[in-house]
């Protein structure tokens, strides 16, 4: 492209002349004196970003697309390989790790028995819940034990993990073989009460979902397989998590796969899709996954207690303790593997309205800003191998700095125009780089899904998905952008970490609502 | 090239991929929606055919004979269903499928398929020849232990373990030394298949360089109740290196339930050992079932790591005998406001529930 040939040649004077045509305006005779050089200088400085916002914006939708076809070779292989996959192996093996399923519950009135009930159910030899009770201040615990009748056991609190919040009293189903055990705490955040459960764990692989989250059947075994595979390296996996809004649920299971009503959800449909399954699974293939979503991973205890457990001063706590476990393992030479399985699904609730989604992306932003800053010593450095080299590079430039150059890019093109610093064209060309390709990426990773997967079998949802492919680009993104830059400017600032009220509204059941709550 | 005509190119060309791709995705979904209602509907007409050959009938002729005569085009639709019966049955019914399969060619086909250049025909054919535990296949199979498709050497393992001769259990604990990539839970599966015949191998191989493969022995050899590798085994928990090797052996000590293991699995709670050899040794004398374990393990309700002295507590409750309940209630008893009391506490407390009935709280708190 032109325009990166104009890059190496911007210094000034005659080199100007070698700007490409759409920056011609930069090459146009000139007046004299100190206005017209300041002039000159505000519109090459116009040019220049604009150029910048260009390759940027081809560069960005390029890795997108890289991660795509990476993640496709993992879909092509899945789908080929159903046939022969053994699944039921890693159930009908002795040697399949138990597994501790730790849910933090704070205000999940609505939800929480049946979703115990239906963690209780999953289909997996060996499984134990722990339900941390996170100081809620409705009915959460009173619910779990009317479901489960519960009778208090006094334990004694384990300390594989410091923790910050004290656990009033520990609870088991008075059969005595129900392996559910409920935990009252004082309130201290998400990542304390995930710590507590630890602890508190049986099992060797602990296992991370959210209350509200609901999970497919043979989710576990999806997830834990590559532990099966492979015991003495995996260290973490990650499931996917799709969105529920407006899917039908029966009996805690998602029955009926349909796409939201919403557009705003819509389009998150479409981002999760391209991010979070298919851009995770694209870096679990080249060994640098960072995230592994709190709403499903599973973890070796061992090496969590190893690592020190969750940050609960992180707001990225997920996230963080990825990096963490990365930066440990690689200081100390070990072989180790994190995995990210593509099928088993956790479902969760998006966003339906604008300020929650607002919240939910600022804090999403500031999690990255932090944790980037907290590990600063990874980003560039050999020593991490690819995760130093590549993928925590990629993180600072395309995930923590997008929002940055798309709002930069979209005050300051629209200026450039006006003063002349580019012409329609390149303006055109912008716009091409960013929207166009933008939707190209969306519309290959449609094609993966559908060749794949294929979880929305209505066609009426196939052209939803499309069209939401297209409107993600006119409003959404741009909005977007605003509140991850909010969410930079809340880390500089370190003002105080708030999660937020999530307000649901529950799942759509036939014949009956689970109601909203908040949380 | 101007810029404008670039820009135009490039949107022509976005444009027309976005549309090329729209196109795949509904013709896509289309011819497989198509493909699925007739697959469906021929399986559907073959499926009494089926379920008559395996639903345990003594005259299975005229089902076999009208199975092994249907055309390659309904055979495609009801091979799946037959691959997938194959899975679930046992006795005269696995039987009559393998027979049906033989008379398709079907093993036949496999064998030849095993040196095809595509890795899922590769596999196909493995796990085909697995199911239908055709012998034959064994020594091929076991070469495809160290095929470059890791689908295939996976499938390779558990056809050999399907199969179940013993001579696969060295190329087994092979394909898991360095570089093999064979999963471990599906090498354990395969050689937990092959029985007694495959315990020499298992013995020699607690001595492999590699601690996959020793650990993978191990496990194996606890699962299989081999009591007479219980001395060799005992070695492997006191000097073993790795320490994951070590967590497993113990287990399998506790499994094996001889008398010889008990000296072995006490001294790997001491403190000398590594935490996780510690708590796993606590577990297993629990399974040991012996009375013998109960002085050490009420010790260790003392100990100040939570899960050794928890382990032990459940260990000295599924003892059950009167000496190890007596422990507990004597920790709750004399050493109120312990951690040891709690933990003998609790296990009796579940105990008690399973009883149906729940005992009242310790009087001091536990901290």
């Amino acid at each position: 492209m032109n325009v990166l040939t104009a890059l190496g040649t911007l210094p000034g004077g005659p080199a100007v002349q070698a700007l490409p045509e759409g920056l011609g305006v930069l090459a146009s005779p000139g007046g004299s004196g100190a206005v017209e050089a300041v002039t000159s200088g505000v519109r090459w400085v116009l040019a220049l970003i604009s150029a910048i916002v260009l390759v940027y914006s081809v560069a960005i939708n390029t890795s997108y697309l890289v991660l795509i076809f990476l993640a496709t070779w993992d879909a092509v292989h899945f789908h080929r390989r159903m046939a022969f996959s053994g699944q039921e192996d890693v159930y009908a093996n002795p040697l399949t790790p138990p597994v501790s399923v730790i849910m933090p519950a704070y205000n999940e009135e609505a939800g929480i028995a049946e979703a115990v009930r239906s963690m209780l159910s999953m289909r997996y030899p060996s499984v134990e819940v722990i339900v941390v009770d996170d100081g809620s201040k409705d009915g959460t615990f009173e619910q779990l034990r009317k479901a489960h009748d519960l009778v208090e056991i006094p334990r004694v609190v384990p300390d594989d993990l410091p923790i910050r919040g004290t656990v009033l009293s520990t609870h088991v189903p008075a059969d005595g073989s129900t392996p559910l055990l409920v935990i009252r705490k004082t309130n201290s955040g998400r990542a304390d009460a995930l710590n507590v459960g630890v602890n508190f764990a049986r099992n060797p692989l602990v296992c991370m979902v959210d209350a509200d989250s609901l999970l497919d059947p043979s989710a576990l075994l999806s997830v834990a397989k590559p532990f099966a595979d492979d015991p003495l390296t995996t260290v973490a996996t990650g499931g996917v998590v799709r969105i529920v809004n407006d899917c039908e649920v029966v009996g805690g299971r998602v029955a009926r796969v349909r796409m939201p009503r919403r557009w705003l959800v819509r389009i998150q449909v479409i981002e999760y899709l391209r991010a979070f399954l298919l851009g995770r699974t694209g870096w679990s293939r080249i060994g640098g996954l960072l995230i592994i979503s709190g709403a499903f991973g599973l973890f070796r205890r061992d090496a969590l207690v190893e690592v020190g457990g969750l940050d609960p001063d992180s707001i990225g706590e997920d996230a963080e303790l990825v990096t963490r476990l990365h930066r440990h393992l690689r200081d100390r030479g070990r072989a180790y593997r994190i995995v990210f399985v593509s099928e088993p699904v956790s479902w969760t609730e998006a966003p339906s309205t604008t300020a929650v989604l607002a919240r939910q992306r600022r804090r999403w932003s500031r999690g990255l800003a932090e944790l980037v800053w907290k590990h600063r010593g990874m980003v560039g450095n050999p020593r991490y191998g690819r995760v130093g080299l590549l993928v925590m590079p990629y993180y600072v430039l395309f995930e923590l700095l997008a929002p940055v150059v798309n709002l930069g890019g979209l005050v300051l093109v629209p200026f450039a125009l006006w003063t002349g610093s580019i012409n329609v064209d390149f303006a055109l060309a912008l716009l091409v780089a960013s929207f166009g390709y933008a939707i190209l990426v969306a519309f290959v990773a449609l094609a993966v899904e559908e060749y794949a997967f294929r979880r929305y079998n209505r066609w009426r949802d196939l052209g939803i998905a499309a069209l939401a492919s297209v409107a993600e680009n006119f409003g959404y993104r741009q909005f977007n952008a605003w509140w991850g830059l909010q969410g930079i400017f809340a880390a500089v600032r370190r003002t105080k970490q708030v999660w937020g009220v999530m307000t649901r509204e529950g799942f759509s059941t036939p014949g009956k609502s689970t109601g909203g709550k908040t949380g | 090239m101007s810029t404008a005509q670039l820009v135009s190119l490039t949107l022509a060309m976005l444009a027309g991929a976005v549309t090329l791709l729209g196109l795949v995705i509904v013709t896509g979904r289309a011819l497989h929606r198509r493909r699925t209602r007739r697959d469906a509907r021929l399986a559907a007409d073959f499926r009494p055919l089926l379920l008559e050959l395996t639903g345990g009938d003594d005259d299975i002729d005229e089902p076999l004979r009208r199975l092994a005569a249907l055309d390659r085009r309904r055979w495609r639709a009801v091979e799946p269903s037959a691959i997938s019966l194959l899975t679930k049955v046992s006795g005269h019914a696995h039987a009559a499928l393998v027979s049906l399969f033989a008379q398709r060619g079907l093993a036949r086909a496999a064998l030849r398929d095993l040196d095809r250049f595509g890795a899922v025909r590769r596999a196909t054919a493995a796990h085909v020849l697995g199911l239908m535990g055709h012998t034959e296949a064994a020594p091929a199979l076991a070469g495809l232990l160290s095929d470059r498709s890791p689908e295939v050497r996976a499938v390779a393992a558990r056809a050999l373990g399907q199969i179940g001769a013993a001579e696969a259990a060295d190329p087994l604990l092979a394909s898991l030394a360095a570089g093999g990539g064979v999963p471990f839970h599906l090498v354990a599966q395969s050689l937990i298949r092959l029985g007694p015949g495959a315990r020499p191998a298992l013995a020699k191989a607690l001595y492999h360089p590699e601690a996959a493969v020793r650990a993978v022995a191990a496990e194996v050899l606890g699962l299989t109740g081999a009591v007479e590798t219980a001395r060799v085994l005992i070695g492997v928990l006191a000097g073993d290196p790795s320490g994951e090797v070590r967590v497993r052996t113990a287990r399998s000590l506790g499994r094996l339930g001889t008398p010889v293991c008990l000296e072995a699995l006490i001294h790997a709670t001491g403190p000398a050992h590594p935490h996780a050899v510690r708590v796993e040794a606590a577990t297993a004398l629990g399974d040991l079932g012996s009375p013998r374990a109960v002085p050490a393990l009420c010790d260790l309700l003392g100990d100040p790591q939570y899960h050794v002295a928890h382990n032990a507590a459940r260990s000295l409750a599924r003892l059950g005998s009167g000496p190890a309940m007596a422990v507990l209630a004597e920790t709750v008893a004399e050493r109120p406001g312990t951690t040891a009391a709690g933990h003998a506490w609790e296990a009796l407390a579940v105990l008690d529930l399973q009883a149906g009935q729940l005992r009242r709280p310790p009087t001091a708190p536990v901290s």
